[in-house]
């Protein structure tokens, strides 16, 4: 973020609202977003603490005899805003929150594999590529052309679907605006149930302002995600502040 | 003095080397598949870059036209020459692509919009490109190879100063037309 | 001039300082960043524009509209086809991975005949040879009866003498009960969940891949906004839909005869709640909801990963649905109309005796069709053969198996009907968005050379198409939706009609008018039994999509193994109180047995596991051990199966 930058446009905040309690976690939007992205098939060695997942859905189990049982929370990068805790680690510069967008942009061309930003993602939001991006035989032909595969020893994690985003940059372009308006990334196309929306917290007419009541994820931390939630489930927000569920004593060594 | 004799050898032989001899090992000539004649084409045809090298109403940029837009003209040869027999017997009629080898092709993770530097700030396509649009030949195509991509993107000489417009490609390039104009597209504006 | 060691080491310093003036050092550095950035070996999408192009989901039988991304070099994205009567602008989480499906390592590219690689050509003819021989004792299995190719099906089986059968879906399951009791014939009821405001499922997965996934999930989104529908759900485990419900009884295993009996008033409360293990007051509390909130509306059907709720218990849920008044009502089940110009329907594999059939046919194109393949072998007679019309390779395959090379995901031309539950006939058609192999023959295509084979005369896909289009536009009824403009328009025309469906719009029937059925529930028989109680229950769920003998989509390892959404495959996951008890620690390799099968798998402990349950992950690879240890080949099983585990 350069003093110098001129803004030739409003600058936009993008970011989320999501509905946990129309999210039935079927996991739609964690294949869209790998296919949008060309996030590879999980190799046999990849599981849940070495593949990669720009986006995750997360089982919340109610600890409380109130409300739902269960709970599903899709997580990705949260795009914080307030002293983004892997912009100020990052010793290659290789991550910045754009100041047009709002965006935390990640650029694995820059990135060394340090994986400092991983520890520091208080969301556990970030993927590292432990092996180059493969795909069986032929199915090659089923990469977006939008998006580069990244290499092995880079992280990577959500930047808001970047390519939709040139595309809709693209098209303004052509009617004479750089604004590149409200788009659809993959995860908010392909939910069925509607839970998360996509927006503009700087407009105070989009449907983000107009979403209600929304709290975020670890809120105490003050890194002032861009991702929020909503719920009308009172442990959903109480978890939100912990940040997760107490394990009860008997299953902490279990 | 030997020694000197021998220090200036090995000075002027590497340096022979490093300038005349490095970049004909560095880069290796590629024909293109066809002589294509941009000047006849803006010229006699009365054709505009964006004839061909459309910009789309999504925003979408053609890039190089696929054999079925030249076809829209060359369903039969239009003049006598090798080149326009082999565009239409080989290409068109089989509609088959031309492999055309790309002079400003950037890397996968670079991204480039044509219509935000067209439609948007209305920057000529000279000021990019050069003279390209009005060669007579397609002039020769050199791939590094040791990055794989175009000689253009470096620039024609091996020191990079006096770089006319259409020399020189480098994101070095793009940052400092970005800074004389004051205009940011942040690291993911123009990468991917 | 003598050359000394000072010369050559002039000769060294001068060649160094003049390789430092010359480019080299500085250019190599450039040039080496960038390669390092762009790797060779790193796989780089194909360069193109991108279009859209509307296609048709069939991995199951609902026929979602999809909108597929198109680059040059093929599909590359799916999304959904907004206002899609039966996708409604939402589809199961796997199709977003399916245009994968085509490039599968396990993709089958030839002919298969007694374990050899043939032509497929002789493999048609072999079949041809064997469907003469076997005459009656021939069946060809529609997995999604209705469409075009199901006519050419019907053709084939009957000029040979032969029947078509189809696999009873978790859909299937309630309503074909209530057909039979209604004297009605299959297909011909629906469920009007729209306008429910209670739905009872009895062991169903109604929030878990049921039906059309776009349907559900309206309703799921309306029912956070308005309140309505409520959905109540009640089963032995926690499936999803248990979790997800906005109320959740969990009953004894084999308890559900009990718990309907009960909320239809043949058996009391005291007595149901001890064999259920329910409150009483809940209980009753549920049947006086069935009745005041109305319209209600009960639905059972078992898990789509296991098998069905004895058959005894789904009459008794058509007569509770009978009883509350659900039958013939708006909210409830509804009659619908046959779909125009469609062939008989075919009658269940499950009700074809055991052992009875020489040869079946199957047409295993649709990943979301749960097609258990002990079932499938059960019905064959000792060295029958089981022809498979596949686009993969199956997991297993028989020494008599002939195996055809298919089409999968958007190649080729395909129809499809709405979902089974769907309270109105919805019929939709693409020529495909990918080019089909040249090893592999579509349903059709396959369909028609078989016919030739046997010298069976049918028309053409084409001319049986055009046909019950202009049956369609003949009846006047319903409308068409169009997803390129997102209008609708009347049926009224063929020619405008033909090109709308050849966009990827969808032709929607005009529902009846409710109105009151009958059905016979006078001999339903009510007793319900006092099941055993096991100490360890057995239970499978996972997502659509993944259960039939097609091998999962390669992202859905995306959805179980990296993120643990839904249970993972070879893990039996269990409260770590539960292998405490069983003397298991995580990953140890054990050995599930239920009375109907068995299968292996790793211990993974998990706190939000119910204790005295083991989560078997049926999906991909190993899937048909966990439906047969499920007793998913066996009509009536059951949701859930005793256990037994071991270390292995």
């Amino acid at each position: 973020m350069s003093a110098t930058q001129k803004t030739s446009r409003t600058p936009r905040r993008y970011g989320m609202v999501i509905d946990l309690d129309r999210c039935t976690g079927c996991g739609a939007c964690v294949i869209a977003c790998a296919a949008e992205n060309n996030v590879a098939p999980g190799a046999a060695r990849e599981n849940d603490r070495n593949s990669i997942s720009l986006l995750r859905v997360f089982t919340l189990n109610n600890p409380t005899a109130a409300g739902r049982r269960t709970a599903f929370l899709p997580m990705m990068c949260m795009q914080c805003e307030h002293e983004t805790p892997c912009v100020t680690v990052c010793p290659q510069q290789a991550v910045e929150l754009d100041v047009l967008s709002g965006i935390v942009e990640q650029m694995p061309q820059r990135c060394l594999g340090c994986r400092y930003c991983m520890t520091a993602c208080p969301y556990h939001a970030r993927s590292f590529n432990w092996g180059d991006p493969s795909w069986p035989a032929g199915m090659e032909a089923t990469l977006n052309p939008a998006v580069a595969p990244r290499m092995r020893g880079v992280v990577e994690k959500c930047d808001f679907c970047q390519s939709r985003l040139h595309a809709a940059q693209d098209a303004a372009a052509v009617n004479g605006s750089l604004d590149p308006g409200i788009y659809t990334p993959a995860c908010v196309e392909a939910c069925p149930t509607q839970a998360i929306t996509f927006g503009d917290w700087n407009d105070p007419e989009g449907a983000l302002a107009k979403s209600g009541e929304t709290f975020a994820w670890l809120e105490g931390l003050g890194t002032q995600p861009k991702v929020r939630y909503r719920s009308g489930q009172n442990w959903l927000h109480e978890m939100a502040e912990r940040g997760g569920a107490a394990p009860a004593k008997e299953e902490r060594h279990g | 003095m030997r020694v000197l004799i021998a220090f200036l050898l090995g000075l002027a032989g590497s340096l022979a080397f490093g300038w005349w001899g490095f970049p004909q090992l560095l880069y290796q000539r590629e024909p293109q598949p066809l002589q294509y004649n941009h000047k006849i084409h803006i010229e006699k045809g009365s054709m505009e870059c964006s004839s061909c090298h459309e910009v789309a109403a999504d925003g979408q940029f053609a890039g190089i036209p696929r054999t079925a837009s030249c076809g829209a003209c060359h369903a039969e040869p239009l003049g006598k020459t090798e080149a326009e027999k082999i565009l239409v017997t080989s290409y068109v009629a089989p509609e088959r692509e031309l492999d055309w080898k790309v002079y400003s092709r950037q890397p996968m993770n670079v991204r480039f919009s044509h219509a935000v530097h067209v439609n948007k700030a209305a920057m000529k396509c000279e000021e990019c490109h050069g003279g390209r649009g009005s060669a007579t030949a397609a002039e020769p195509f050199y791939r590094n190879r040791v990055t794989g991509e175009s000689r253009n993107v470096w620039g024609p000489r091996m020191i990079r100063v006096g770089l006319k417009p259409g020399e020189g490609m480098k994101m070095s390039d793009c940052e400092s037309c970005h800074e004389q104009k004051g205009v940011s597209a942040g690291c993911l504006g123009c990468h991917r | 001039m003598a050359i000394g060691r000072r010369e050559l080491l002039g000769l060294a310093g001068g060649a160094a300082v003049g390789g430092a003036l010359s480019p080299v050092p500085w250019k190599l550095l450039d040039d080496s960043a960038i390669w390092t950035q762009n790797w060779s070996w790193t796989p780089t999408p194909v360069r193109g524009p991108v279009t859209e192009k509307f296609g048709l989901c069939t991995l199951c039988a609902a026929g979602c509209g999809v909108k597929a991304r198109c680059g040059s070099a093929g599909v590359f994205g799916v999304a959904p086809a907004a206002e899609h009567a039966t996708g409604g602008g939402a589809l199961c989480p796997v199709v977003y991975g399916a245009h994968q499906l085509p490039y599968h390592p396990r993709r089958l590219r030839t002919a298969i005949v007694n374990g050899h690689a043939v032509e497929t050509k002789e493999a048609i003819a072999e079949v041809a040879r064997r469907l003469e021989a076997a005459g009656a004792k021939a069946a060809i299995l529609d997995e999604r009866p209705g469409r075009i190719v199901s006519a050419l099906y019907d053709r084939i089986a009957r000029a040979k003498g032969g029947t078509v059968v189809t696999l009873a879906q978790v859909e299937d399951r309630s309503l074909r009960t209530m057909e039979d009791l209604a004297g009605m014939g299959p297909g011909t009821l629906g469920y009007d969940f729209e306008h429910a405001a209670l739905i009872l499922s009895v062991g169903a997965p109604l929030l878990d891949s049921w039906g059309s996934t776009g349907r559900m999930s309206r309703l799921w989104s309306r029912r956070v906004e308005t309140g309505k529908p409520v959905f109540v759900h009640a089963g032995s485990h926690w499936s999803r839909t248990a979790q997800l419900a906005d109320r959740a009884l969990i009953l004894r295993p084999g308890s559900e005869a009990a718990l309907v009996a009960a909320l239809a008033g043949k058996l009391a409360i005291e007595p149901a709640a001890e064999i259920t293990g329910l409150s009483p007051a809940s209980l009753s509390d549920l049947a006086l909801r069935l009745r005041e909130q109305a319209p209600a509306l009960v639905v059972g059907g078992g898990e789509a990963a296991s098998s069905g709720l004895p058959e005894a218990t789904e009459r008794m849920i058509a007569a509770l649905n009978v009883a509350i008044g659900a039958l013939g009502r708006a909210g409830g089940i509804v009659m619908r109309r046959p779909l125009t110009g469609a062939p008989q329907p075919p009658q269940y594999l499950d009700r074809v005796p055991d052992h009875s059939l020489d040869l079946l046919v199957h047409e295993a194109s649709s990943a979301g069709i749960v097609a258990p393949e002990a079932l499938l072998r059960r019905k064959l007679a000792a060295k029958g053969t089981l022809v498979r019309l596949s686009a993969f390779l199956p997991e297993a395959f028989g020494p008599n198996d002939v195996l055809i090379p298919s089409t999968t995901f958007l190649e080729g031309a395909e129809d499809a009907r709405g979902a089974r539950d769907a309270a109105v006939e919805t019929w939709s058609y693409s020529d495909g968005l990918s080019s089909v192999p040249a090893s592999a023959l579509p349903p059709a295509e396959f369909a028609a050379q078989l016919a030739e084979a046997l010298q069976v005369k049918v028309e053409s896909y084409e001319e049986l198409r055009k046909a019950r289009a202009a049956a369609i536009v003949a009846a006047k009824r319903g409308h068409v939706y169009r997803h390129a403009g997102g209008e609708r328009a009347e049926a009224t025309d063929l020619e405008k009609f033909e090109a709308a469906m050849a966009e990827g719009a969808v032709w929607v029937d005009e529902p009846v008018e409710p109105g009151p059925l009958r059905a016979k529930i006078d001999a339903v028989d009510w007793s319900a039994g006092r099941p055993e109680q096991p100490s360890l229950i057995a239970v499978a769920s996972s997502p659509r999509g993944s259960l039939s003998v097609l091998p999962a989509v390669p992202l859905a390892s995306k959805l179980d193994r990296e993120t643990r959404l839904y249970a993972v495959p070879g893990e039996v996951r269990m409260n770590p109180r539960t292998a405490r008890e069983l003397n298991l620690r995580p990953g140890d390799s054990v050995l599930v047995s239920t009375p109907f099968g068995e299968t292996r798998g790793r211990v993974r402990c998990d706190a939000a596991a119910i204790p005295g349950q083991l989560e078997l992950g049926a999906c991909g690879d190993g899937s048909q051990l966990v439906l047969e240890a499920m007793g998913a080949a066996e009509p009536g099983a059951g949701p859930t199966q005793a256990a037994q585990i071991r270390r292995s």
